[in-house]
């Protein structure tokens, strides 16, 4: 294809769809010719697109399913009746034609292949003949099989596919477990014994991020790193590009100065040299020897995207060492052995740990929870969710499709009437009428096909970045054959009963001109009912996560977002050990503070929507024993400068705010918020109270506002803020508050704590509102694909109601007529047509709210604590709906109302 | 060795494999050649499909009236994928018995004064 490489889309998408369709030609078959079946079209193709544009490519289209039908299908047709005697060469058919009589016995003679061949023919030629219908079914099928197509794609590709790594499905996680935490972690002290005892395990490791300073060639500069394990990679079969990985050797203090970089930073940063292992580099202070180069492709769950991975060395002797569980801890189970027989194992010599490091281990257990489902868990439950929401769609159109198929079976009652009376039995028409709707539903699924690939391609690109593996997305075998299953079902299933219906016409009733409707009417009315119900329940859905999603919107922490930023600060640690870091990045905020358009700058180690705080249950108040687990929620704790809440703009509602004589040294002080004040405090002053959290003792001197949380389902958390000065750490978030359209501001304060310290690190700059808009990236995605779909569901349905409502109209034009003649106004007779059409809508309402409400739990999930009977989302959703169904009854009524009872009278 | 006997045991041929004789005969051909020359031949798009072509060859290769060969030179790197047939002598053989027949149809025809004398065939 590189010979044309700016071919259209079309062409491109035809050609695409075209390589996954020869797929079903015979396995034999295909490996001889496939490549050339995919050449030969992809030159028509572009010869038919280069002169005739996309008319081109429908006919070509047409012609090819028509191709694939009889060539893919009949061998394999032939194949499962156990007789294929192949295509013969000889033209067999123009001989035995001559033989026939002028009016053949279309029932025996012809072997099945030459009946499918005439049926398919036939088939093209009728649809040909009557475009418009054709397209209407084309497009219809194309939109709900590319839909749903796209999306299986998208849950086939994160959900179904096994990691992109050997022996994934064997590869667990080994988590320690406490009744406090939900998080997956484990001890490297630990996870080492396990490693080293377990009979059941091939391998295991532990691996953590770990913000890192590089510097090369003079220039410094942050790096995303890691630590591991040599485990860690062994687990997931990782072969390095260059070098070697980290292995036991490495581990040993004195040893342990090495580095594995990733394909990215060996291209970025180390000049793709080849020659690069044994290089030195400077990472935190300390030169590390460059021993490997990861591959390019790797799969490294959690931490993907890290640049520099250095051993994990952690002292045996330390007790510390071992009760610190934060690391992603990765096993892999032995090929034999399964989840439940590893689990049974490693319980058993977790005990023993328990038992010889009580101190670090009480109060922990075990569970392995497979690699895969540990990653996609989350998500696959709202992807299955989108997938439901799409296969409503599908129906949608299906029902839609089957009820145009009626109508055109009523439509052509006649001629199968005449058929029938010059001797087609009644299998032959019905298998006639079947053979055009699988012809015109492959067409559709093959549109469908080539909607799919740009519609995942849309989905990927549009989608939130926290959803896993998305990369990986892509159209395979798997999917090719789930759209080729769609659209066959979808003709069978719904090409069934409208011909069974047309094949049972009273044969004299019909020739004399009479028209039998009556069942006719009954299959749409209850297809239409069918397609309300699940428009409604999609309705419904979209109603919901607008609302939710309203919600998030609303979002006030109490102060204005407008002009905050932050960016994590990082002195280095051998410049500044212990307490000195304070006073350097003290430093760097007085700086940043006096840049014109700063209205303030302050530190802390967390705040709303950036990362930090810690979380403990060991607090206690006053003299009181420390509180157990089930005595309350964590309190988290935040340390905090004394402009802080003046930089926010949070209220200090009893009281005093920190201020800069609470230094270290004087005596410790804190402020709490006024949720910690309500749970723990309900009916006192809590002011002079002293809160304690690991050993450190402070008196509450003031009470500030609650920040609100952003979800709206997430309780306020009760909330301890110490003085920066009095519980010192070695890292903090500088935050900066700017005049809003200030520019500049990054780079001023950058110069200025350059102008400190080079040496201390400032993270790129967030500013809070794009926090904000980062964090609602995935619910508006959520709203919009399900609006999407209750869109294009609404439309469908509307169409579908419309069509039925126009149909009993056209087909009553006579005793519309009737009627007007014998005084009828015309007010009268819309109110009869639009009574009618919606009394199948009520029907579709009852049912659609009982699935709505029945399917609403579903998605609580993606609700944020909104109620999935939300009254307003239901209503809402009704209110839509009724006004869809009377405009698409209404349209129809105005023209029954307008009949002329002299023209009607006349038609027959 | 074939007899003619066996060459008439193919006859009459279906009109899409004359016509892929009659392409091979001019020389080795690609798939795609065939497909056009078919619709140059009738005069119509889509006379000859990828999947009946596909079809035809195989039986033609089964039967031992084409065979593939070798991508002439100068082509292969226009692409890999394309392969090259080459007609046999029992193809030769079928397309000449296919085309006596036809004369023998034509000269028919004459004699019945359905073509005027000299027209072409």
């Amino acid at each position: 294809m590189s010979r044309q490489p700016r071919s259209a889309l079309g062409v491109r998408a035809s050609v695409r769809a075209y390589g996954l369709a020869v797929r079903l030609f015979p396995a034999g078959f295909r490996a001889q010719f496939g490549d050339e079946l995919a050449e030969a079209f992809a030159e028509a193709a572009r010869e038919r697109y280069a002169r005739h544009g996309l008319r081109g490519l429908a006919r070509l289209w047409l012609e090819t399913a028509a191709d694939l039908t009889v060539h893919a299908g009949g061998p394999r047709l032939a194949a499962w009746r156990g007789r294929d005697p192949g295509l013969s060469l000889r033209d067999e058919r123009r001989t035995a034609r001559r033989a026939r009589p002028v009016i053949r016995d279309v029932r025996g003679g012809a072997g099945m292949l030459e009946t499918l061949r005439q049926d398919v023919r036939f088939a093209v030629r009728t649809l040909v003949k009557a475009p418009g219908f054709t397209a209407a079914v084309v497009a219809t099928i194309a939109l709900g099989v590319g839909a749903t197509t796209a999306i299986f794609t998208v849950v086939n590709g994160i959900v179904l596919r096994p990691l992109p790594f050997p022996g994934s499905e064997r590869v667990v996680m080994i988590c320690e477990t406490n009744p406090r935490t939900s998080w997956c972690g484990a001890s490297p002290l630990n996870m080492a014994d396990l490693a080293r005892e377990s009979r059941t395990l091939d391998s295991a490791g532990v691996g953590r991020g770990e913000p890192l300073i590089a510097q090369i060639g003079g220039e410094s500069f942050g790096v995303r790193g890691g630590i591991a394990s040599p485990g860690f990679f062994r687990v997931l079969r990782i072969t390095p590009a260059l070098g070697r990985l980290i292995e036991d050797r490495d581990m040993d203090r004195g040893a342990n100065h090495v580095a594995v970089v990733s394909e990215a930073f060996w291209r970025s940063r180390l000049g793709a040299d080849p020659s690069v292992i044994g290089r030195a580099i400077t990472v935190d202070g300390q030169a590390l020897t460059i021993i490997g180069v990861l591959p390019p492709d790797v799969f490294i769950p959690i931490y993907s995207g890290r640049d520099l991975w250095r051993p994990l060395t952690a002292s045996i002797d330390n007790v510390d060492n071992r009760a610190w569980r934060g690391f992603v801890p990765l096993g892999r189970i032995k090929a034999g052995e399964t989840v439940a027989s590893a689990t049974a194992e490693l319980t058993a010599l977790h005990e023993q740990l328990v038992q010889a490091y009580p101190e670090a281990n009480k109060d922990w257990g075990l569970r392995l929870e497979g690699l895969r489902n540990h990653l996609i868990g989350p998500v696959s439950r709202t992807l299955w969710i989108f997938l439901g929401a799409v296969g409503f769609v599908l129906l949608i159109a299906c029902a839609n499709v089957a009820s145009l198929l009626l109508v055109r079976a009523t439509g052509r009652a006649r001629e199968f009437a005449v058929r029938a009376s010059l001797g087609a039995g009644r299998r032959r028409l019905v298998r006639q009428l079947l053979t055009e709707s699988l012809v015109v539903s492959l067409l559709g699924g093959a549109c469908g096909l080539a909607l799919a690939v740009w519609a995942t391609r849309a989905f990927v690109s549009l989608a939130p970045a926290s959803i896993p593996r998305l990369g990986e997305v892509g159209i395979d075998g798997r999917v090719a054959l789930f759209a080729f299953l769609l659209s066959t079902a979808t003709a069978v299933l719904f090409g069934f009963a409208p011909a069974r219906h047309a094949s049972k016409t009273d044969l004299s009733g019909t020739l004399k001109g009479l028209r039998v409707a009556g069942g006719d009417a009954r299959l749409r009315a209850a297809f239409v009912v069918v397609e309300l119900a699940l428009a409604l329940v999609l309705l419904v859905g979209a109603g919901l996560l607008m609302r939710s999603f309203g919600s998030l919107l609303a979002w006030d922490p109490g102060f204005s977002p407008e002009g905050v930023t932050f960016s994590f600060m990082l002195p280095p640690r051998d410049v500044y050990p212990d307490g000195q870091a304070v006073g350097a990045m003290q430093r760097v905020r007085d700086e940043a503070a006096t840049v014109p358009g700063v209205e303030g700058a302050a530190i802390a180690s967390g705040g709303p929507l950036f990362p930090g705080g810690d979380g403990t249950y060991a607090m206690s108040i006053d003299d009181r024993p420390p509180m157990s687990p089930d005595e309350g929620p964590p309190v988290e704790y935040y340390n905090i400068d004394p402009y802080y809440f003046r930089t926010l703009g949070v209220k200090i509602v009893r009281g005093r705010d920190l201020s800069t004589a609470d230094t270290f040294g004087a005596a410790p002080v804190a402020v709490v918020n006024e949720s910690l004040v309500r749970r723990y405090f309900p009916n006192e002053d809590p002011l002079g109270h002293r809160v304690t959290v690991s050993d450190h003792s402070a008196e509450i001197v003031g009470v500030v506002a609650d920040v609100a949380p952003f979800y709206p389902d997430q309780p306020v958390r009760p909330l301890i803020y110490w003085p920066t000065d009095q519980f010192r750490r070695g890292t903090g978030y500088l935050i900066v508050r700017a005049r809003p359209g200030v520019g500049g501001i990054e780079k001023a304060v950058r110069a200025r704590a350059a102008a400190v310290d080079p040496r201390i690190q400032l993270s790129a700059f967030v500013d809070l509102e794009s926090a904000v808009g980062s964090n609602l990236v995935g619910p508006r995605f959520n709203m919009l694909l399900v609006g999407v779909f209750a869109l294009v569901a609404v439309l469908l349905a509307a169409i579908g109601v419309y069509g039925v409502v126009a149909y009993s109209v056209a087909s009553r034009t006579r005793e519309i007529g009737v009627r007007v003649a014998l005084g009828a106004t015309p007010d009268g007779i819309v109110r009869q047509v639009v009574r009618g059409g919606l009394g199948l809508a009520a029907v579709g309402l009852v049912v659609g709210l009982a699935g709505a409400v029945a399917l609403g739990r579903l998605i609580a999930s993606l609700l944020y604590g909104l109620p999935s009977t939300d009254s307003l989302a239901l209503a809402g959703a009704a209110a839509v709906f009724a006004l869809v169904t009377l405009v698409a009854c209404w349209v129809p009524a105005r023209r029954a109302a307008r009949v002329d009872p002299i023209v009607a009278l006349r038609v027959e | 060795m074939h007899s003619s006997r066996d060459a008439a045991a193919f006859l009459p041929l279906k009109p899409d494999v004359f016509t892929i004789l009659l392409v091979l005969l001019e020389g080795d051909a690609h798939g795609y050649r065939m497909i056009k020359a078919a619709e140059e031949r009738t005069g119509r798009k889509g006379q000859l499909q990828p999947g009946a072509l596909y079809r035809l060859l195989k039986q033609m290769l089964d039967r031992d009236l084409v065979r593939e060969v070798e991508t002439p030179a100068g082509q292969a790197e226009r692409d890999e994928r394309r392969r090259y047939y080459r007609i046999t002598r029992l193809g030769r053989q079928v397309a000449e018995a296919e085309a006596a027949r036809m004369a023998e149809l034509v000269s028919l025809s004459r004699k019945h004064h359905l073509l005027k004398e000299g027209e072409p065939a």
